[in-house]
C-alpha cells in the first residue's frame, strides 16, 4: 500500500487542525488534546526528529503533491496570531516556539508583524524552549525569522537593545544586522562582542567587515569616525572591556588586515591611524583626547561606584556608567 | 549464527542502556523491574525457537537484576560472563564491581584523545548559525558550510553538544579518526564514519524523511582526562547515564566494523563525575577549548539517534518476532 503524501490532519477544520498542531509540538499531551481517532493520532518520531521536523516536512510535501500546504499554513498563523488563545496546552513556550521556528523555515512571512510586536514590547526575553534536548531562546528564533525576511530600519532600536544582552543569546545574531543597517552603530557596539566567546566573536566581526572587503575605505569615511572613537575609546579604557579586549588586540589587527584596513597607534599619543592598503593618504585619524576627559570623568565614576557600592548605601546612587553600556551615552 | 549474535548484541546494547538509566535514575529495581515484567509478557506467546532466544535476552536481564542486588555468588556470575565473552568473540566483558556501583579506575591511556560528536547539518545549524550571526538564509547557510570546510570555525567548549540527541558521540585520536574516516586531507567521508563507527545502516528502520543524502559535520573536543573504567565494559557499544552511545577499547581480533581505539562519551561542561554508579566515568573536554567542526561529505542517508534506534529496534525486534509466531 502507498503511503499517503500527507497526513491526514490535514482535512480537519479550521478550528481542529490548529488544535492539532498546537498538540502535536506540546511537551507533553495535554488531555483536551487527545485525537483519539485513529487517522488522526499524533504520527511517532524517531529521535533525532522533531515535530518541528516532520511538520516542516508535511509542509514541504503538501505543497509538492497535493497543494494542501495553504491548510498548514493557515492554521500555523492562526495559532500565531492569537499567541494560541483558546488552545489548551501543557507548554506553551514550547508550541510557540516551534511554530516561529516553522514559520521561519517554511517563510510563513504573514506572522511577521506579530514577531516584530513581541520584540518591540520585550516579549518572551526568558523564555527557551527545546529542539533535541537542548534549550533554544524564544528571541533568538524571533531575530532569526525576522532578519531572515529582512529587516527593517524601525526595528534599529530594537536591534541595539537585544545585542547587549548576553541572556538573550542573539547578540551576533543582531550584530550583523545592526551592520547592514548602519555601519556606523555596528562599530559603536564592538566593545560589546567582547563578553562573547571568542569563536563567535571572530566569526561574527569578520562577516561584519567582509561585507566591505571589496570597499574598505567606506569604512575610513569621515562620517565614521566619531563611531571609531567611541569604539577605541572602550575598547582601550573600558576597565571591564579593555581586560577582555587586549589579548585579542592581534586578532583584530588581523582581521581589519584581511578587508584591507592597517591600524597602528601613534607612540606616545592618544591617537591611532585607520587605512585602506590602497589608498593609505586616505585613512581616518582616530583621536581620543577629545572625548578622553568624558571617559576620565567615566572611569572615575566606575571605580567609586565600586568602592562606595561595596561599603556603603548612598541614595540616589546611579548605577556605573561603564557597567551598564547601553545606558552610558557619550 | 551471524543473526543471533547480531541481535544478542543489539540486545545487550538495549539492557545495558536500560541499566545504566535506571542506575542514574536511581531507581534501579523499579524501573528494571518494570522492563522485565514487561518483556516476560512479550515472551510469553512466542514459538519454542524464538522462546529460547527472548529467554536467552530475559537471562541475562535477571543475571543484571540479581547481580544488581548481590544475590548472585561472585564465581557464578563471572563464569556466566566469561561465556557472554566467548560468544561474542570479545574479551573478557563485565566486571561486576563496576555495574554493582564500585568506583571506575582510570584507564592507563594518557595519551591525548579527542572526543568527536558527528552531526546532521540541520541539527548544527539550529543549534549552532544565530551563534555566528546567521540568519539561517540559504545565502547564509552556504557562507557557514565555506567557512567549515576552510577549517576556520570553531565552537566554544560551553556550548558543545555532544551528548543528546544531536547526534553519534565517540572517543578517539586524531590519528585513529583520519584513518578510518578520511576521503582527503582534513575530510571526512560522513557515510563511511557513520558505518564505520555503528549499526548496519539496513537496520529496517523507516524513517519519517528519508533523506538521499544529507551533510554532516563532526565536532572535534581534545579530550585529556581519561577515566574510563580498566577492564570496564568491553561489549561494542556502551551507554551512558545520558543515552549517548560511547565504545570502550576492544581487542583487533576478529576484526569487525567497530572502531579500534576508541573510547565513552564526553561531557564537555561538568568538571565533577556525574555517573558515580554508571558503567564509565565521563571524559573532560579540556577547560577552555575550542572545539574545529570538520566537514564530512555528504552521507548518504539521514543520521538517525541510533541508540533510539537499537533501543526500538530491538524491542520491535521482539514484537515482530512474537506476532509473527
Amino acid at each position: 500500500m502507498d503511503t499517503p503524501a500527507v497526513h491526514p490532519f490535514f482535512d480537519l477544520e479550521l478550528t481542529d487542525r490548529a488544535r492539532w498542531i498546537a498538540g502535536y509540538c506540546d511537551r507533553a499531551l495535554s488531555p483536551s488534546l487527545i485525537f483519539p481517532i485513529l487517522p488522526f493520532a499524533f504520527p511517532l518520531l524517531p529521535r533525532g526528529e522533531s515535530p518541528l521536523t516532520w511538520l516542516e516536512d508535511q509542509f514541504r510535501r503538501a505543497g509538492a503533491v497535493t497543494a494542501k500546504a495553504g491548510r498548514l499554513r493557515e492554521a500555523v498563523v492562526d495559532l500565531l496570531r492569537r499567541e494560541l488563545d483558546g488552545i489548551d496546552v501543557n507548554d506553551h513556550l514550547q508550541v510557540l516556539g516551534t511554530l516561529v521556528d516553522l514559520a521561519r523555515v517554511c517563510s510563513f512571512t504573514e506572522v511577521g508583524p506579530k514577531l516584530r510586536d513581541w520584540i518591540r514590547g520585550d516579549h518572551f526575553a526568558s523564555a527557551f524552549y527545546e529542539v533535541d534536548g537542548h534549550p533554544i531562546s524564544l528571541r533568538q528564533v524571533l531575530w532569526s525569522a525576522i532578519i531572515a525576511w529582512g529587516v527593517s530600519e524601525e526595528m534599529r532600536p530594537y536591534l541595539k537593545r537585544d545585542l547587549g544582552r548576553a541572556e538573550l543569546e542573539c547578540g551576533e545574531l543582531c550584530f550583523l544586522a545592526l551592520g547592514r543597517l548602519s555601519p556606523f552603530d555596528a562599530i559603536t557596539e564592538i566593545p560589546t562582542t567582547c563578553t562573547w566567546p571568542l569563536p563567535y566573536r571572530d566569526e561574527v566581526l569578520r562577516s561584519f567587515f567582509e561585507g566591505f572587503s571589496h570597499a574598505a575605505r567606506t569604512l575610513v569615511e569621515p562620517d565614521l569616525l566619531p563611531a571609531w572613537q567611541r569604539c577605541f575609546a572602550e575598547l582601550w579604557w573600558n576597565p571591564e572591556i579593555s581586560e577582555l579586549f587586549q589579548p585579542y588586540m592581534d586578532s583584530f589587527r588581523n582581521l581589519l588586515s584581511d578587508v584591507g584596513l592597517d591600524i597602528c597607534k601613534r607612540p606616545g599619543e592618544e591617537k591611532f591611524d585607520l587605512r585602506p592598503k590602497e589608498r593609505a593618504f586616505a585613512g581616518l585619524l582616530i583621536d581620543l583626547e577629545p572625548i578622553k576627559r568624558q571617559v576620565d570623568e567615566r572611569i572615575l565614576t566606575y571605580y567609586e561606584g565600586l568602592l562606595v557600592g561595596s561599603t556603603m548605601n548612598f541614595a540616589g546612587w546611579a548605577a556605573p556608567a561603564y557597567g551598564t553600556r547601553h545606558e552610558a551615552g557619550y | 549464527v551471524r543473526r543471533k549474535v547480531a541481535m544478542v548484541r543489539e540486545s545487550l546494547i538495549a539492557i545495558v542502556r536500560q541499566v545504566a538509566i535506571a542506575n542514574s535514575r536511581g531507581s534501579f529495581d523499579a524501573d528494571f523491574g518494570v522492563f522485565v515484567d514487561h518483556l516476560e509478557e512479550l515472551i510469553e506467546p512466542a514459538t519454542q525457537g524464538e522462546k529460547d532466544t527472548a529467554r536467552y535476552l530475559l537471562s541475562l536481564m535477571n543475571l543484571l537484576l540479581e547481580m544488581r542486588r548481590r544475590t548472585l555468588p561472585q564465581p557464578v556470575f563471572e563464569l556466566f560472563l566469561l561465556n557472554i565473552s566467548k560468544s561474542l568473540d570479545h574479551p573478557p566483558v563485565f566486571t561486576a564491581g563496576l555495574l554493582q556501583g564500585e568506583e571506575a579506575v582510570a584507564e592507563r591511556h594518557p595519551e591525548v584523545r579527542v572526543g568527536c560528536t558527528m552531526m546532521r547539518w540541520s541539527n548544527f545549524i539550529r543549534h549552532y548559525a544565530p551563534r555566528y550571526g546567521k540568519a539561517q538564509s540559504s545565502a547564509d547557510l552556504e557562507k557557514l558550510w565555506s567557512r567549515i570546510e576552510k577549517g576556520d570555525l570553531r565552537v566554544p567548549q560551553e556550548d558543545l553538544h555532544l551528548t543528546g540527541s544531536s547526534g553519534v558521540v565517540w572517543i578517539t585520536d586524531e590519528e585513529a579518526l583520519y584513518a578510518q574516516c578520511a576521503s582527503g586531507p582534513d575530510r571526512i567521508d560522513g557515510t563511511r564514519a557513520y558505518d564505520d563507527l555503528g549499526l548496519d545502516w539496513t537496520s529496517g528502520w523507516s524513517y519519517v524523511r528519508p533523506a538521499a543524502e544529507t551533510r554532516a559535520v563532526i565536532l572535534k573536543a581534545p579530550v585529556s582526562h581519561r577515566r574510563s573504567a580498566d577492564r570496564g565494559l568491553r561489549v561494542p557499544t556502551s551507554v551512558d547515564a545520558w543515552g549517548s552511545f560511547g565504545f570502550v577499547p576492544k581487542m583487533a581480533s576478529p576484526p569487525c566494523r567497530w572502531p579500534s581505539n576508541a573510547g565513552t562519551t564526553v561531557d564537555p561542561t561538568c568538571g565533577r563525575e556525574r555517573l558515580p554508579e554508571a558503567i564509565h566515568g565521563p571524559h573532560l573536554v579540556d577547560s577552555g577549548a575550542e572545539c574545529p567542526v570538520l566537514p564530512c561529505s555528504p552521507v548518504r542517508k539521514a543520521i538517525p539517534d541510533r541508540v533510539d534506534e537499537c533501543g526500538r529496534m530491538v524491542c520491535m525486534k521482539v514484537v515482530r518476532m512474537l506476532r509473527s509466531s
